[in-house]
């Protein structure tokens, strides 16, 4: 767990509902409906505050016939709490933390349910775009225009823009028609 | 301005109050998301106030009655794209989005019972 992890963690147990969730979920798993009764909170709050536990890693979910069942994530509730605070381990630099918060923004900004609202004008803000459709190619595949066209399509009209704009980043090397991501990009 | 307009101002004016007072309470309780979804509450309150007082005076020469025929498209102008965007959520499973629009779609169905409620007591 980075730094930035941490961070979310401490920030999503920083609510006394969600702790009051956590704790009734401490005699095994629960749903919903269960939930709601038990701290006297509408569902849709219930679930509200379940989500943001389950993005933290705090619960997990899982389909049982007609619920979804909550339980505790031991591993990491069970971890001590020096661990998460003094254990070092993956600790980022303070610039990476800073870059990474700008990228997630970015990216949140831009992208709404999968999709890419505009193609950024500003360079550093299209190169982030540009290195998230990235993640949709496989290194050391060789991709038909059709095909890149087709994954770039999901995620914006202007598909042409896009597989052009990947070529003149550096993102990814064309020649005779085909398409793949450069060995020498992070992305 | 009418009596009817003016009670049912008065009756956005309290309940603006309770959301200002729920969120202290909640806040007071470590409850920080839940107070945020109150204020949520309170600001759909509030906007809404100040359009019913500019609806007030554009409808006053004909009372009541012009009153009502600038005011109540105002819900459903208001709720459309809200409604939208919580279906969105709901196709998407995004809990905490879907629960914002949520509380402003609820929000609006509250001052519409206000509305009636004035309407219907005057």
């Amino acid at each position: 767990m980075n730094e930035i992890q941490t961070v979310q963690l401490f920030k999503c147990l920083a609510d006394a509902t969600r702790l009051q969730l956590l704790s009734a979920l401490g005699d095994g798993p629960k749903y919903v409906e269960l939930l709601s009764q038990l701290l006297d909170r509408s569902p849709s709050t219930v679930s509200f505050h379940l989500k943001k536990l389950e993005e933290a890693g705090l619960v997990e979910a899982k389909k049982e016939q007609y619920y979804t069942m909550y339980r505790l994530n031991r591993s990491l509730l069970d971890a001590p709490i020096g661990r998460l605070v003094l254990g070092d381990p993956k600790k980022l630099d303070a610039q990476a933390v800073k870059e990474q918060q700008y990228r997630e923004s970015v990216l949140k900004n831009l992208f709404e349910y999968g999709k890419l609202k505009n193609i950024p004008v500003q360079r550093k803000k299209r190169r982030i775009v540009l290195e998230k459709l990235a993640e949709s190619f496989e290194k050391g595949v060789r991709y038909p225009e059709k095909q890149v066209n087709l994954i770039l399509a999901d995620f914006h009209d202007d598909f042409c823009t896009l597989r052009r704009e990947m070529v003149a980043e550096g993102i990814m090397a064309r020649e005779k028609g085909e398409y793949w991501l450069r060995e020498d990009t992070d992305a | 301005m009418d009596r009817t307009t003016q009670h049912y101002l008065a009756a956005l004016d309290r309940a603006k109050l309770d959301a200002e007072s729920r969120i202290a309470h909640l806040e007071a309780e470590g409850r920080q998301d839940e107070a945020d979804l109150e204020k949520i509450r309170r600001n759909v309150l509030a906007h809404f106030a100040k359009l019913a007082q500019q609806d007030a005076l554009k409808g006053q020469k004909d009372g009541a009655a012009g009153f009502a025929h600038v005011h109540a498209p105002r819900f459903e102008e208001m709720a459309e794209p809200w409604r939208q965007r919580q279906q969105k959520a709901a196709a998407h499973g995004d809990v905490v989005a879907q629960t914002i629009e949520e509380t402003k779609l609820k929000t609006l169905r509250q001052i519409w019972t206000l509305y009636q409620q004035t309407e219907v007591r005057e």
